[in-house]
Parts: C-alpha cells; sequence; structure tokens
C-alpha cells in the first residue's frame, strides 16, 4: 500500500528537478511570506475561534441545567450538513462583498466548530459522575473541581480537535477561494492554473506538505499522551451549573442562527428564483456524475479498507499497518495538494490515463481509504478472535469461515461504512476540479464554477443537492449513530 | 459513644415518586455500620445524601452534632469532612498514585503531606507503587488507592458504596480485611453500602437493613440475623425453609415437628417458621420417613435437599458427616426459630 506514497515523491521530485534558481526565486517572495502570514493568521483565528465556540457547547449540552439541550446538540452539529464552499456561496448570494479575511474566518469558524464540539461532549459524556463526587469532596468551588477533574480528562480531546481544526484551515481550498482571502491552497490553484511552468504551485505544495505533516505529528504526540482508566459505570451528572438559559440559549441560537441559517437562507431565496429546464438536465447529469463517482470510489476503498482492516487485526501484517499510517498522513494533507501532486505523476508516467474516469477514481480512492478504513475497521474488530477460533473448531475453512461467521456479522457495518464514504466523497471539490476528465462535472466543480463567474442563481440548485446529501451523515452523527463512533468493540 | 453522624426522618423524591423516606440512624464514633438491601432500594441515595451530593427534602442530616442538611442549613461536600470511596474507584487518571491519595490534603505542609501519603500506601499495602498511573494498576488496586485518598484527610465518616463489588472473591476477603484494619487504626467512622449479606453480617459493627426506601430493621449482625423482624428480611439474610404452623401450648406446631420459638409468641396465632438450614439435624434411620434427594459439596459444608413426607427443605450438614443421596433419615430441628404470625 505504500503505492499511495508516491505523489508525495513525485511532488519533491519536481521540486528538486527545477532551476534552483526558480526554486529560491519563488521562496523567497515577498507573496510567498504573504501567503504564509494569511494561512497563519486565519489557522490561528478559526481555530481558537471553533476551540472556544464547540467547548462552550459541548459545556453547555453536558453539564448545565439550559433548557433545550437536546436541540441545542443537534443544531451545534448542523454545520457538518452545509460544506464549506456552500457556507460561502450562500454567503456571497446575499452579500456579494463579503470576501476577505473575515469572511473566511466566520465561514470556517462555523464548519469547524461541530469537530470540536462533538470531541469535547463525547470526552465530557464519558466522564463518570463518580469523579466529579469525589472531587467534591475535596473542593468547594466549582473553579476547583474543573481544575481538578473537568479540564484534565478533556484536556486531551481539546488540543486534539484544535489540531484538527488547524489542519482543515490549511487543507480548505473551496471556501478561501471563493472568498477570495489569499492562502496557500487558493494560490497554488491560480498557480496552477495561470502558467505553464508548475514549479511555483509544487514549490507551495511542499510548504503545505512539511506544515501539515508537523501538524500531524503534534496530533499523533497528543493522542498518545491521553490517559484513562473506563471504568464508568455511572453516566455525568448534567446538573453541575444552574443555567436558567436566557443569555446562553441566545448566544447559542444567535451563533447558530448566523452561522448556518444565513447560508441556508440564501440558497433557499435564490432557489425560489426558478431553475431553467436545461439547468435541470445539467444538474441530473451532474448528480449522476457525482453519484457515480462516489459509488465507485467508495466500493474500491472499502474493499481495500475491508483487506487492510482484516490483515492487520489478524496478523499484525507490517505492510499494512504501514499503509495505514500512510494513507493517514495523506488523508491530512489538503485534497489540493494531493491532486497537484496526481497530476505530475498522471502527466509523466501514465499520461494515456490522465484526466480519465479510472484517474480521478484512483485519486478519490487514495484520499478517502482513511474514511474507509476508519468506518471498516469496528466493523471488522465487532468478530472477536475467539469466534474465529471457534469456527476452526467446528471445522469451517477460511472461506467458510468468512461467509458464515465474519460475513454475517459484519455486513451492516460494512454496508453504513460504505454510504458514509460515498457521501463524503459527493462533496468533494479540488481534486475532482483538477482531475476531471474534460466536460464533465460534478455538483461540487458545477456550482464552483458557476460561483465564481457571479452566477448565484444557476448555482442554487447544486448547493441544495448538496446540503441534502451532506446532511444524512450529519444527521447520522448527531444522532450518535455513526459507524464511526461505534468504537466499543468486544 | 459520642454520635457522629446522625439522620433524622431522612426524605428523597424524584419528582413525585419516593427514592428514600423516613430514614433514621445513628452511627457512633469509630463504629462501621452497614446499610444492606437490594440494589434500587435507596441504599446509595442515602449515602449520596449523607455525602451532600443530593439535597434530601425531608429530615436533617448532623455531622459532630452540627446540621449539614435541612430544610434549612445546607453544607457543601468539602466542607463536612467525609470521604467517599465510590463502586469504580474514581481515581483521577491523569494523576499518580501518590497525586491521587494527596488530592485532598492541599492545605498539609509538603513534609507533612509525603508522611501522610507514604503512610496511608503502606496501610493499604500500596508500597512502591507511589508513581504509578491509575491504568497501570489492577482493579484491587485501584480500590486500595481510592480507599487511601478517601481516608488521607481523615473524615469524620467514611463513606463505602459497595467497594469490593467489582473484585472476585480472594481479593474481596483481602481487601475487606485490610479496610477493616486501616479504619481501626485510623479510628475512623464508616458507612458501608451494600448487598451483599455475608459482607455485611461479617464486617459491621451495625447492619441497617433497607428495603422500599427506608431502614426496616437495624442492629448487631447477630442480633439481625437471628432475630429478623419478618419472613422477608429472615429470607434476605440468608437461606431459610419457610413452614407454616400455629402457636399451642407455647411451641409453634408444624408438619416438621413442635418447634420452639426465639420470638415472645401469642398462644393460638397462626403464621410461618423460618427454619434456617443449619437449625436442621438430619439423622439416619433405616425407619426414617425423609429421603436425601440431592447434595451440593461446598467442602467445609454440605447442602442436602431432603424430601419429607410433606415438603421438601433444604438442610445445612457438616462435609464429613453428611448423609448420601437416597439415604433414609429423621429430621429434627434444634434450637430455637423464629415464628411470624399472619
Amino acid at each position: 500500500m505504500p503505492i499511495v506514497a508516491i505523489p508525495l515523491v513525485y511532488l519533491a521530485i519536481r521540486v528538486f528537478e527545477a532551476d534552483p534558481a526558480d526554486v529560491w526565486a519563488e521562496l523567497s517572495r515577498g507573496s510567498t511570506a504573504q501567503l504564509l502570514g494569511n494561512t497563519a493568521l486565519l489557522m490561528v483565528a478559526v481555530t481558537a475561534t471553533a476551540l472556544v465556540v464547540g467547548a462552550t457547547q459541548a459545556y453547555a449540552v453536558t453539564r448545565t441545567t439550559m433548557p433545550w439541550r437536546k436541540a441545542m446538540a443537534i443544531a451545534a452539529t448542523a454545520p457538518l450538513a452545509v460544506p464549506s464552499y456552500v457556507a460561502a456561496y450562500g454567503w456571497l448570494g446575499i452579500w456579494p462583498e463579503f470576501t476577505g479575511f473575515g469572511a473566511a474566518w466566520l465561514v470556517l469558524s462555523v464548519s469547524t466548530a461541530p469537530i470540536v464540539f462533538l470531541t469535547v461532549s463525547a470526552s465530557l459524556a464519558r466522564t463518570p459522575r463518580s469523579l466529579d463526587d469525589v472531587a467534591r469532596t475535596f473542593t468547594t468551588t466549582l473553579w476547583g473541581r474543573h481544575r481538578l477533574v473537568t479540564w484534565p480528562t478533556i484536556k486531551t480531546a481539546v488540543w486534539g480537535s484544535g489540531l484538527l481544526v488547524a489542519l482543515y484551515v490549511i487543507a480548505d481550498f473551496g471556501a478561501v477561494s471563493l472568498l477570495r482571502y489569499d492562502t496557500f491552497t487558493r494560490a497554488i490553484f491560480i498557480a496552477y492554473r495561470s502558467s505553464f511552468d508548475r514549479t511555483a504551485a509544487a514549490v507551495l505544495g511542499i510548504i503545505v506538505v512539511v506544515a501539515t505533516t508537523v501538524l500531524v505529528i503534534a496530533h499523533s504526540r497528543f493522542s498518545a499522551q491521553a490517559r484513562t482508566v473506563s471504568t464508568a459505570i455511572e453516566s455525568p451528572r448534567r446538573d453541575v451549573v444552574r443555567w436558567r438559559g436566557v443569555p446562553q440559549v441566545a448566544a447559542m441560537t444567535a451563533w447558530i442562527a448566523v452561522g448556518s441559517g444565513v447560508p441556508l437562507v440564501s440558497i433557499g431565496l435564490w432557489l425560489t428564483r426558478g431553475v431553467s429546464t436545461a439547468g435541470i438536465s445539467q444538474l441530473l447529469e451532474a448528480l449522476l456524475a457525482s453519484l457515480a463517482y462516489a459509488a465507485v470510489a467508495a466500493t474500491i476503498a472499502t474493499a481495500v479498507a475491508i483487506a487492510m482492516s482484516i490483515a492487520r487485526t489478524a496478523s499484525g501484517f507490517v505492510p499494512a499497518r504501514v499503509g495505514i499510517t500512510l494513507s493517514w498522513l495523506i488523508h491530512a494533507l489538503p485534497a489540493l495538494v494531493v491532486a497537484l501532486a496526481l497530476t505530475f505523476v498522471g502527466i509523466r508516467v501514465v499520461p494515456d490515463l490522465y484526466q480519465t474516469h479510472g484517474f480521478i477514481i484512483a485519486g478519490l480512492v487514495v484520499l478517502f481509504l482513511p474514511n474507509a478504513l476508519a468506518a471498516v475497521e469496528p466493523a471488522i474488530r465487532t468478530v472477536p478472535q475467539s469466534w474465529t477460533e471457534v469456527a476452526q473448531s467446528l471445522g469451517m475453512s477460511p472461506t467458510a469461515q468468512f461467509r458464515r461467521v465474519t460475513l454475517p456479522v459484519v455486513a451492516p457495518g460494512v454496508a453504513a461504512a460504505w454510504a458514509l464514504v460515498a457521501l463524503v466523497i459527493i462533496k468533494e471539490l479540488p481534486l475532482t476540479l483538477l482531475l476531471r476528465p474534460t466536460g464533465i462535472d460534478t455538483l461540487a466543480t458545477r456550482l464552483w464554477t458557476e460561483t465564481n463567474a457571479g452566477a448565484f442563481a444557476a448555482s442554487a440548485p447544486y448547493a441544495f443537492t448538496l446540503v441534502i446529501l451532506a446532511g444524512i451523515p450529519a444527521w447520522l452523527i448527531s444522532r450518535g449513530s455513526d459507524p464511526q463512533r461505534k468504537v466499543d468493540a468486544p | 459513644m459520642t454520635v457522629v453522624l446522625g439522620l433524622d426522618t431522612v426524605g428523597m423524591n424524584r419528582g413525585d415518586k419516593s427514592i428514600v423516606h423516613d430514614i433514621t440512624l445513628d452511627v457512633r464514633e469509630g463504629e462501621l455500620v452497614s446499610i444492606l438491601g437490594p440494589s434500587g432500594v435507596g441504599k446509595t441515595t442515602v449515602l449520596r445524601c449523607i455525602a451532600g451530593f443530593e439535597r434530601p427534602d425531608a429530615g436533617a442530616i448532623t455531622i459532630d452534632n452540627v446540621v449539614v442538611a435541612s430544610s434549612t442549613e445546607w453544607v457543601e461536600p468539602a466542607y463536612r469532612r467525609v470521604g467517599i470511596v465510590p463502586q469504580d474507584a474514581a481515581l483521577f487518571s491523569h494523576m499518580t498514585v501518590e497525586a491521587n491519595v494527596a488530592a485532598g490534603l492541599s492545605s498539609m505542609p509538603a513534609v507533612q503531606r509525603r508522611e501522610r501519603v507514604a503512610e496511608l500506601l503502606s496501610l493499604m499495602r500500596l508500597d512502591g507503587l507511589g508513581s504509578r498511573y491509575p491504568v497501570e494498576l489492577s482493579g484491587g488496586q485501584q480500590q486500595r488507592v481510592a480507599v487511601a485518598r478517601a481516608v488521607a484527610p481523615s473524615p469524620r465518616v467514611l463513606l463505602l458504596d459497595e467497594p469490593f463489588s467489582a473484585l472476585d472473591t480472594e481479593l474481596r476477603t483481602e481487601l475487606r480485611a485490610d479496610v477493616r484494619a486501616l479504619l481501626a487504626a485510623e479510628k475512623i467512622t464508616a458507612v458501608l453500602v451494600t448487598h451483599d449479606q455475608e459482607e455485611a453480617l461479617s464486617l459491621s459493627d451495625r447492619v441497617a437493613v433497607m428495603r422500599e426506601g427506608t431502614i426496616v430493621q437495624s442492629g448487631s449482625p447477630l442480633d439481625i440475623y437471628s432475630h429478623p423482624a419478618d419472613i422477608d428480611i429472615a429470607l434476605f439474610l440468608g437461606d431459610a425453609v419457610i413452614v407454616p404452623g400455629h402457636i399451642d401450648g407455647g411451641k409453634i406446631v408444624t408438619d416438621v415437628g413442635s418447634l420452639t420459638p426465639l420470638n415472645s409468641v401469642r398462644e393460638g396465632d397462626a403464621g410461618f417458621a423460618a427454619i434456617r438450614p443449619e437449625n436442621f439435624y438430619l439423622q439416619p434411620d433405616p425407619a426414617g420417613q425423609s429421603v436425601v434427594t440431592d447434595r451440593q459439596y461446598f467442602g467445609h459444608d454440605v447442602v442436602v435437599t431432603v424430601a419429607t413426607p410433606h415438603r421438601t427443605i433444604t438442610a445445612r450438614a457438616s462435609g464429613p458427616l453428611a448423609p448420601e443421596i437416597g439415604m433414609k433419615l429423621t429430621v429434627w430441628v434444634r434450637g430455637s426459630v423464629n415464628f411470624y404470625a399472619n
């Protein structure tokens, strides 16, 4: 599976092959420093906002007596149903001057706060009530209890999700480019499109790879530090803080109304302005392309993920482990950079395949393999080792074991994993934009092109369809039935 | 002996439903009192009210004659000088064992604190584990740390919420003995909540039996076991064969013979006698009318099932002398038994 690393190697080769003077010129240009500054500023601002908002929401719904907590919990995850570039489109549709840092900050903060919310509220919900009880016999103040129990238990979740948000900001392409805020991804795309020599794009791509790797390493350090004893037998107390709730509910409602409400209202408004018949046939074409790519790529990714999970759980097969780790690194990289690297590979090594359906599907598989792994692995692990041993002792052959024991148990989980991966792929924008065959458009690329051209009415049906499709996994997550979160294997 | 902990007609509701009511209990200096009852009976609620995690809706709780909870008074858990050992240990997983034990000692000077922690680790037989993290400990060790942590600040009342229930038999016996020794060494007053009759009877100075949200009987273990207030308590505290009978001439007349009542009875009353398995004496007798139908061997003793002419009884016999299956017997009841009038 180290095949997934090939694009990165090519990216490096592309840079080393270029005239060192050109590379240096690109690195030392004032605009590169500017890009670095822009990206860093956006990253810090969005991460800080998402942490404050997401953690506050998590605390409010798990530890206070605030009214409508259940509704608030669902509302807090609502932005997951709106991909950030769709939200950007929504804002622009109402207010065409909504561009630059402030716009990018707001849209990305809204999109990423649910990441923090889900992680922190899960860790708060896992904290047993007895821990808080013991703390209450030692300390009188709420602050003291939080210092002794609450903060240490959620610390890892807070910093970990903060790093995920930072990765998300670096990787985001659709929102920042629609909102015309210059970060690395937007600059890479412009450099890629506008010049014949793609050295600039490659150099910027390498910088992003380095920055991402640093964040990924930091994240793995954090997860390794986590120390928990899971002996919780009673759910945590819900009434730690009495919040009568008017200001709190108002603040949370305002955030949700502005963050998710404005884009959705905008999409609705534009949708009601009417869609032409030509528009509908184009929409169906794009929908079909989206569904076809998603279905095929999800099927391949799921199949590969099943093979890798079985290889890893059954035998600790080393190449499978290496492949899994590598694929996570690729996943953390901006899809745009992966796409860029893949175009280099495509043009150099397999020019015949470049910009074919097969090539883009391969790209999607590489990109979304980790999603498939995360969803499939827990399902595979629901079959305990002892079952296969029992099956063996009953005289079943390995194929009979798989067919009669493993498959019936994992089938529902695998089906759910497939659907989830397919729905995530439908939202994908940058890789599809770069690798799609000429003349093919998906929902995402259509929306992007039309919005860039200022054709808001034409974009609306695409935005609407995307929100509906993206809403399905978001709804599952908010109900807590997302297979990715069912990790308690026996 | 002075009363350390007092509960006076404590009650608590959740919504319209009464969880516990009319709980009255005094715990004296240095005593270990068990609250015994099946699960869901409200034992833990009583403990949580004492700790201050819940506020009772009725009655009052005093610690050292200071009212800590009533309709007008309220003292926060941290000011009550109570220690708690929850069922799941609830160790702070981000702290070492030493730091966990020191968690309630923040106002103590550092040198003294270190000494106190070392002393408790040694009393709980945790020497050498001070710098470990909770994940690196076994379940039994985690419970030991939880006990040491709760005892470290020298609480007036130590509350134990089924702390031994998750452990296997051998560990449980060991830990019970060590906790008992620790309480004696530290002269600590304690309340233990448990559903395990054996644990309550063997460990406590006094037992309070709870049923349907209130205490139905309290007394010394011997007292409780030999004088259960009613048939349900008798059955809850241990096996018993319930036999109908009536009082005639100061004796309980039943189909297993004429028995001596242990409690006071009224002439002519009809009711039931509760006979403990160890009250039966099985005399081998080829002409006997009873037959052994089953036996379960436990090593130190044997539980024998015997079909008598009118009913099937279970009796306890000492291991080597127990009758074999199929043996004919005459069944006697020795000692006195409790009689409960209808």
